[in-house]
Formats: C-alpha cells, sequence, structure tokens
C-alpha cells in the first residue's frame, strides 16, 4: 500500500526515531511502512494520521 | 503489551543466550553417556522456558515487528523444508553416509534414538538457519537504514 509518510515526516522535519517515538514503536517499523515494505493496522494507521491532522486516506492509498 | 525495545532486546537475549547454553549443556551430558532418564526432563525444562521466554519477547514487539517476523518464519521454514529435501533423499539412499553423518554428531556407536534424533534436528536446523539468513537479509536490505 503507498503512503506519504516520509513526506508528511519531512515537512515536520522529524527523524524516523522521532516519528517512532511518538507513535510508539520501532524506527525500523516506521522505515518498513516507509517503503511499503509492511502495512500498518487500522488503529496504527488512524494513530499515525490523527499525530499529521490529517484523515486516514490522506496519509494511505489502497488504489495502487 | 506495549512496545518497549529494552524488554524486547532483553528477553530476545536472553531467550537466545539460554538456548545455546543450554543445548551445549545438554549436548555434553548426552555425549558423556549420562543418564537419558535424567537429561531428557531437562531437554523438555529447557524447551519450555526458552519457549516462554520467546514468546515473552514478542509481546513486546510493535505489531511491524511481529507482522515482520511472522512472514520470515513463515517463508524461511518453507524455503528451510524444500532446501534440505535433497540432502535428506540422499541419507534415505545412501546408508553410509547416514552412518557418518549421525556418528559424526553423536560422536558415538549410534543408536536408533540417535537417528531420530537426527531427522528430527535436521529440518528444524535448516528451517532456523533460512529464517536467520533472511533477518539478516532482511536488516542489510536497501533503505533499512534509510
Amino acid at each position: 500500500m503507498k503512503n506519504r509518510l516520509r513526506v508528511l515526516r519531512a515537512e515536520k522535519g522529524w527523524s524516523q526515531a522521532e516519528l517512532a517515538e511518538r507513535l510508539n514503536i520501532a524506527r525500523q517499523s516506521v522505515n518498513a511502512i516507509e517503503n511499503g515494505k509492511a502495512d500498518p493496522s487500522l488503529p496504527l494507521g488512524m494513530r499515525i494520521a490523527r499525530l499529521f491532522g490529517l484523515a486516514v486516506e490522506a496519509v494511505f492509498d489502497d488504489e495502487v | 503489551m506495549a512496545y518497549s525495545a529494552k524488554k524486547l532486546r532483553t528477553m530476545t537475549g536472553g531467550a537466545i543466550a539460554l538456548g545455546v547454553a543450554g543445548m551445549a549443556l545438554v549436548f555434553w551430558l548426552a555425549s558423556n553417556h549420562a543418564d537419558p532418564v535424567f537429561v531428557a526432563p531437562l531437554r523438555v525444562a529447557l524447551g519450555l522456558t526458552v519457549v516462554g521466554l520467546g514468546l515473552r519477547a514478542v509481546s513486546y514487539a510493535d505489531e511491524v515487528q511481529r507482522q515482520r517476523g511472522q512472514k520470515l518464519w513463515f517463508w524461511g521454514s518453507l524455503i528451510g523444508i524444500a532446501a534440505i529435501m535433497p540432502a535428506v533423499v540422499f541419507l534415505q539412499t545412501h546408508k553410509p553416509w547416514l552412518d557418518t553423518a549421525v556418528q559424526f554428531i553423536f560422536h558415538h556407536p549410534a543408536m536408533p534414538r540417535d537417528y531420530f534424533s537426527f531427522g528430527v534436528m535436521l529440518p528444524v536446523m535448516s528451517q532456523c538457519a533460512v529464517v536467520l539468513v533472511a533477518r539478516l537479509m532482511d536488516k542489510l536490505s536497501p533503505g533499512s537504514r534509510s
């Protein structure tokens, strides 16, 4: 699943480690999501979207 | 349970260290002709403790780590089984090689139980080895440090 996580994180000026700390997940997990190697569950996806003040569909795109 | 990097590292390290030390101890006892009735419960206790610690470790991983770990174990196990098949077929059809392999590992005139242990050990070791390689490749893959 495609996502805009890397772009959104860059806009905030956060490192992967900083974002991971805010979401209480591992830095490697942030990296895996950004690279499309792993898809977050709905609760984690919603936490990510809420952190950036956006709707889930504004962060994740399932139309590949 | 909530994600905790420190607890995950501690539990995983503990499970691996205990597993390796325990296996070495059991192997040493078995090689020195210790009473199998004494060694068997030790093996069971060791196995249960390592599995317990491993499960505890997984409970401290985050959902993405669990998802990726399950994927690596699934594919690693399948590939491990497939990879060991030629060796299994070869040993089944070349008994002198099988005898040599079993005696090389167990260091004494092989008993039927040694052949059984070898048969159980071979695919499991192959699965674990492939999963380990897959984990290393996953860690070293491009982009994993960006």
